[in-house]
């Protein structure tokens, strides 16, 4: 079956009643997991995974993808109107989206981000439709010495995406990779700095610290203020929508940032997060008004939410082709098909095509009720902006904990998550940059995962680590990135911090 | 005993009844277990294969019970997060969980300050499933046979590298323990990701060989990718019946991931000997034993002290596995 | 009451990630270092803590040369900081509560405390938006979304 056969018969599979329902539920409720902060699309599919039993595998797999992109649509909405990224792949979104609520344009970011979710998840379901068995040999290309190259010169470029001078961004940034060297070692299973503590053992999670250090840092400062204001944001709410210009300047973004994101989509590793924060990146340096990036420009909120997007979609190629997964949203969907008595692998397209096809399909047909569903949302996400102080701070703080609770059912992570607000509140406070703390601690463990089982596969060899086309050129193009980055920096002494 | 004809409803008022009674019903509700909703800790994240096992022996026992089984994911610590939470538990049979051969016996080794020691510290309900490791080697290796792959092996120490899901899981245990057996040295390569990289080593042909379970190398299998050389268990596996069982190709090397459920220790007689018997009676109903050979695993029926017994006799491999691990290093 | 400098603040950071990079390197020295051909989970710490020391001494320094322009920490004062210590005091109490006597109760005291310190009022009206801001949560989260929140040993009492 071709590619254009098989997506008219994944049509006729996804409109079908139940599918067609089953997809709009998953969006609706995966739009309303994604907004609050704390549950993100892993949090989100995790919930509905005991439910997709009841359905027969099409339908419940068709949720699931629900369920995934509504959760990846709401995740930037906090992020945008509140400066609290609801999920690490919105971290950087926080920055120039919150700049931009402040100016009162948090009703046209939303809308233009909504349109790049669409436009970044339209693009790359058709390039998984065309490319899907070519791209499926990416991730095969790719071995520990690929996967350090690639994460160790991320961390090089990453570190200092969001301003701060040398020593602020590099001091948050180690910090995260340190942070990320607690509980059990991912090879050899020795547990480290847990102190005896064996919920310790999980490490630090990513979700308690990004949302202690962004949202509860956020409410140590609204409590601080409170007095001072009424309500969050002073908003004209005349300009709901995006203006020509805007649109105009988001093109751009939205295409380069679907680039990025279908690229890292392919390659197994935390995808969504990495693409969001290279799409940002590379904004900085080629954007016409990069100038203005990290200042609330456009283009720092269009690309990244693309790329996030793009990225999801693109990682089916591996979970599908090769039936492997690499994420936990992977893991979930694959085990999904499992117990439907479902093998992912290699031969899906040709044992079950009403599967492959119909959730190809059905991607679709979810972005396109996305996009109908959040464009009119957009108003009532900005009304939430005039929920008065006293009674979201109590709020947040309740969605917040529940959110760290349940993605370990661990009481440690609440702890995690005050003690990372802390954290927040003091950089915050001292002009010291957070994003690069959750950068490290996203690629530390990954840099030393892919060290590590470089050295017993090589048997002791350092040089393996340059073998190779891929590695080499990675590690070129990223030293390249930093030199450039860095010369540019010279000519400002204390570069500022980009972060609301 | 009328339990079983009580439709689920009923069973439920009657629950909301004792519950408004408060303290005072405490004693009362040993007698009538269950009296209200269980708790099923799966020690392990969603995903993978032990959540689904989980999931479809709760839906088995939640219609014969007639009460809700609530599945609770509690990962980490080599599954000894989620299994302590188990142990510690109220011993009053609301409260279950998964345990594996590895989280009950192996971990106790290698970890101090655990709620456990051996078999005595919980209670053995019944066991589950197992999971037999197989070994692969990509379709274009020149080994035809596992026979053919040992003799190199042999003539090559420390030169063939298989790839296995993490350092002292269940399939490096089972290569060191053919190690062991077969006075052969074969490089184990741990990966990371339940086995997911582990395999991608092999096809993108950076080890010689890789150890890993049957439903996640299935597909490259089928699709003529990789090929199965050996099953490590007694007897052919159902997934692929070609691949040679490792103790008919005279290597006694066996070593399942195991699957079982447990209760703290202490319950009540009357409660252990009920939830034992319903326990027993899921594992045997067509839709688990449907669900077990779709996915791969073997099943082996057994409850309370004979898969006590079992487990003994796996803490006792475990130990001397470990005695060859030091002593070689 | 003046607040500490921007320069201040920095160095004083930098001290502590200083203290805190040394802690680590000291526990990261007992840990098994392996051999180059299977390493051990002591290599990589061991190349974390001395970076990490030597930003937060670059921190630290930073702080030290900065010209003191006169600019201040934004730091809270007077019943600003009391705000802000009393929020971290209720949530630290919620935290601590929660496992002991259930979420639903333990989110309840939370949002009334803090809605009361906020807003001001009487604790009445205050104790109804807080319960039911508790209630709202609890049925989203437990009831729709199935996520098993601590009942609490009184929940279990209560027999819940």
């Amino acid at each position: 079956m071709g590619a254009l056969e098989g997506l008219l018969f994944g049509l006729s599979v996804a409109v079908q009643p139940q599918n067609l329902m089953a997809a709009l539920a998953g969006a609706l409720a995966g739009t309303v997991i994604g907004v609050l902060p704390g549950l993100g699309p892993v949090a989100g599919v995790a919930l509905v995974l005991p439910l997709t039993f009841a359905f027969d595998p099409t339908t419940g797999l068709i949720m699931m993808a629900g369920i995934f992109y509504g959760s990846m649509y709401g995740g930037s909405t906090t992020a945008i109107l509140m400066n609290i990224p609801g999920e690490s792949a919105s971290v950087v979104t926080a920055i120039d989206g919150y700049k931009l609520t402040q100016k009162g344009r948090a009703g046209a970011v939303l809308a233009i981000v909504a349109v790049g979710s669409f436009v970044g998840a339209t693009l790359a379901i058709l390039g998984v439709l065309f490319a899907a068995p070519v791209l499926a040999s990416v991730a095969l290309l790719f071995g520990p010495a690929e996967f350090f190259a690639l994460t160790a010169g991320g961390l090089l470029v990453l570190s200092r995406i969001s301003g701060g001078s040398f020593a602020a961004a590099g001091f948050s940034c180690l910090l995260g990779v340190a942070l990320g060297t607690v509980g059990q070692e991912a090879v050899t299973g020795h547990n480290r700095y847990t102190f005896g503590v064996l919920e310790l053992t999980e490490g630090i999670g990513l979700v308690p610290v990004v949302v202690g250090l962004y949202g509860i840092a956020e409410i140590l400062s609204l409590v601080e203020t409170s007095l001072r204001r009424g309500e969050l944001v002073k908003v004209r709410f005349r300009e709901l929508f995006p203006r020509r210009d805007e649109w105009a300047r988001a093109v751009a973004p939205w295409l380069r940032g679907t680039g990025v994101g279908f690229f890292f989509g392919l390659i197994p590793g935390p995808a969504a997060t990495l693409a969001s924060f290279a799409s940002y990146r590379l904004e900085q340096a080629v954007s016409r008004y990069r100038a203005e990036i990290g200042h609330g420009a456009i283009e720092g909120a269009a690309g990244p939410e693309t790329a996030n997007n793009a990225a999801a979609t693109s990682a089916l190629v591996p979970l599908l082709s090769l039936g492997l997964p690499f994420t936990p949203i992977g893991a979930l969907m694959i085990s999904a098909m499992m117990v439907q008595g479902v093998q992912p692998g290699p031969l899906l397209v040709q044992q079950h095509p009403d599967i492959f096809w119909g959730l190809i399909a059905s991607l679709y047909i979810g972005n396109v009720m996305l996009l109908v569903l959040n464009l009119p949302l957009v108003g009532v996400w900005v009304s939430l902006l005039r929920i008065p102080v006293w009674f979201f701070v109590p709020m947040l703080l309740i969605v917040a904990s529940i959110g760290a609770y349940s993605v370990h059912n661990s009481m440690l992570d609440l702890w995690v998550l005050a003690g990372a607000g802390l954290v927040g509140y003091a950089f915050n406070k001292c002009n010291i940059p957070l994003a690069p703390l959750v950068v490290g601690l996203i690629l530390g463990p990954e840099v030393e995962k892919h060290l590590r089982e470089g050295l017993i596969l090589s048997q002791g060899d350092l040089l393996y680590f340059l073998e190779g086309p891929i590695a080499p050129v990675v590690w070129g193009a990223a030293l390249l990135v930093a030199v450039i980055g860095a010369l540019r920096r010279r000519r400002q002494p204390e570069p500022a911090v980009l972060e609301g | 005993m009328n339990r079983f004809s009580l439709p689920r409803r009923g069973l439920l008022a009657a629950a909301a009844g004792a519950a408004t009674l408060g303290a005072a019903s405490r004693l009362a509700r040993a007698a009538a277990w269950p009296s209200r909703d269980m708790t099923f800790i799966v020690p392990y994240a969603p995903g993978g294969s032990t959540d689904p096992v989980s999931r479809t022996f709760c839906a088995q026992l939640e219609k014969i019970l007639g009460v809700n089984i609530a599945v609770e994911n509690r990962p980490g610590g080599g599954a000894t997060i989620g299994t302590g939470a188990v142990i510690r538990a109220r011993p009053d049979g609301h409260t279950i969980g998964l345990g594996s051969n590895s989280s009950l016996m192996f971990q106790p080794l290698i970890n101090r300050g655990l709620a456990w020691n051996s078999a005595d510290d919980f209670t053995s309900v019944v066991k589950l499933v197992d999971l037999p490791p197989v070994l692969a080697v990509r379709a274009d290796a020149p080994w035809r046979s596992f026979e053919e792959f040992m003799a190199h092996v042999r003539a090559n120490p420390r030169r063939v590298r298989a790839s296995v899901s993490g350092l002292r899981t269940t399939p490096d245990l089972t290569i060191q323990q053919l190690n062991r057996k077969a006075g052969v040295q074969i490089a184990t390569v741990p990966f990371t990701g339940g086995g997911g990289e582990a395999l991608l080593a092999l096809l993108g042909g950076r080890v010689e060989a890789n150890c890993g379970f049957g439903p996640s190398v299935k597909g490259q299998v089928e699709a003529g990718n990789i090929r199965i050389l050996a099953v490590f268990q007694r007897g052919r596996y159902e997934m692929f019946p070609e691949a040679v069982s490792s103790v008919e190709a005279g290597y006694d090397v066996t070593l399942p991931a195991a699957y079982y459920v447990i209760a703290p220790k202490g319950l009540p007689a009357e409660v252990q000997e009920k939830l034992t018997q319903t326990s027993r009676e899921a594992v045997a109903t067509p839709e688990f034993t449907a669900f077990a050979r779709s996915n791969g695993y073997t099943l082996d029926p057994k409850a309370g002290d004979a898969m006590k017994a079992e487990l003994v006799e796996y803490q006792e491999t475990f130990r001397e596995l470990l005695a060859f691990l030091n002593q070689r290093s | 009451m003046a607040a500490p400098t921007l320069r201040t603040g920095r160095a004083a950071i930098g001290l502590l990630g200083l203290l805190l990079a040394a802690a680590y390197i000291a526990v990261g020295l007992e840990l098994p270092l392996g051999s180059a051909d299977l390493p051990g989970p002591g290599l990589f710490p061991l190349v974390v803590g001395p970076l990490l020391a030597l930003v937060a001494l670059a921190l630290l320094r930073e702080g030290w040369a900065m010209q003191d322009d006169g600019t201040r920490l934004d730091l809270p004062a007077g019943e600003e900081a009391w705000r802000v210590v009393l929020v971290l005091v209720a949530l630290t109490l919620h935290f601590v509560a929660m496992p002991w006597i259930g979420h639903l109760i333990s989110a309840s005291l939370l949002s009334t405390a803090v809605i009361r310190l906020l807003r001001g009022g009487g604790w009445a009206a205050a104790a109804v938006a807080g319960v039911a801001l508790a209630a709202a949560a609890e049925f989203l989260f437990v009831r729709l979304l199935q996520v098993p929140l601590p009942r609490g040993e009184l929940g279990y009492w209560l027999g819940m």
